[in-house]
């Protein structure tokens, strides 16, 4: 497959860096989340509770500006490759978008309706978004645990596709993701 | 009748039961009272009720300064929101609840402070030691019931309420808030 240079078109340092940061703090936030659960009570408990939900919150601004840039600015040309990838592509980024957005939203539902605030990197208090109410507490928990695990199935597929266009067909579409200085493609 | 409606039944008995034994007592508070502790992990404000405190008020309107009021607090009714927690605050080095089952508040004097308003200076006993506190206290009326509502913060560590091990991440400072009913 030869590539033309509007394919190998970078989406741009800002959708590079929050693409990777997003995806960091993802990890690191998923990792957190399933091991401080089974944690003995304890000050260090508390403390990586409250990492976990700066991570969160931290995720949740970055995404919306994500959503906001993409909605002001056109990407690069789309990559030739067929209709079924393409459409597959789509609803898996549909999807990215929607769990990044909801599972820490739904995570700071259930702290608030257990009674914890957020105060954001100890310095801001959020609003609770909901009143305290432990039954909505234990529904929302189990919410939150079951998007943040579908999130992971869905960044799996993601991966995988990357490193198939990567490793198999051998096209540019990871190569625009991880660009930091290929010319922008951005459209007119 | 089946089982689960006889035990409803036999539930809305008890709660009617107890209900009426609340109110047979002498100028006992509403059960609809609140009171609770509102502690700071890592600058989080937790705000935990009590489940399980009585007191009683005398207070008329027409003298609000003769007013005198006590109360009594179980310390294992507090409710942070879940059991380790809740296990781990009734323990030696917090409330040691085996041994200081009750935190007791009672009034020794009562100053006007404007319409609604009332100062009480008064005794609060916890886990063995005691100190005087003093409550600003707004007064109003709800319904056929007279409402009493205020906060203070106290020392926990005055009260040997202390595991210095959360040092780091627990504040020193408790509010204690109140809204009594009667």
């Amino acid at each position: 497959m030869t590539t033309t240079p509007g394919q190998t078109a970078s989406y741009g340092r800002t959708v590079v860096l929050l693409h990777w940061v997003i995806a960091l703090l993802i990890a690191i936030g998923f990792t957190v989340g399933v091991t401080m659960v089974d944690l003995p009570l304890s000050p260090q408990k508390a403390k990586v509770f409250a990492y976990h939900k700066w991570i969160g919150i931290t995720v949740l601004a970055l995404a919306l500006v994500r959503v906001a840039w993409r909605a002001t600015h056109a990407g690069p040309p789309e990559l030739p490759m067929p209709v079924w990838q393409r459409i597959a592509a789509r609803a898996t980024h549909v999807l990215l978008y929607a769990l990044m957005l909801a599972i820490p939203l739904v995570g700071w539902m259930y702290t608030s309706a257990a009674g914890f605030p957020v105060v954001y990197l100890k310095l801001v208090q959020l609003p609770d978004l909901v009143g305290k109410d432990k039954e909505l507490a234990v529904l929302l928990k189990l919410v939150h645990k079951v998007l943040a695990w579908s999130l992971s199935g869905v960044i799996a597929v993601h991966v995988a596709a990357a490193l198939k266009h990567h490793f198999i067909n051998r096209d540019a579409t990871l190569k625009r993701m991880l660009a930091w200085r290929l010319p922008q493609g951005n459209r007119p | 009748m089946t089982l689960r409606s006889f035990r409803s039944v036999a539930g809305a008995l008890g709660l009617v039961m107890s209900l009426s034994a609340i109110a047979a007592a002498d100028r006992l508070i509403d059960p609809k009272s609140t009171f609770s502790a509102t502690f700071t992990v890592e600058k989080v404000p937790v705000e935990a009720p009590f489940h399980k405190f009585s007191g009683h008020i005398d207070y008329d309107p027409a003298n609000p300064t003769a007013a005198k009021g006590s109360l009594e607090v179980q310390t294992a009714s507090l409710d942070i929101g879940s059991p380790d927690y809740n296990e781990e605050v009734q323990s030696k080095k917090w409330f040691d609840a085996a041994h200081f089952p009750k935190g007791t508040f009672v009034s020794t004097a009562v100053v006007a402070k404007g319409p609604g308003k009332l100062q009480a200076t008064g005794n609060l006993a916890l886990k063995g030691k005691t100190a005087p506190i003093t409550v600003l206290i707004t007064v109003s009326k709800a319904g056929a019931l007279t409402q009493f509502d205020g906060a203070f913060d106290i020392s926990r560590k005055a009260y040997g309420i202390d595991d210095p091990q959360w040092d780091d991440v627990l504040e020193d400072n408790v509010k204690v808030k109140f809204h009594l009913l009667q």
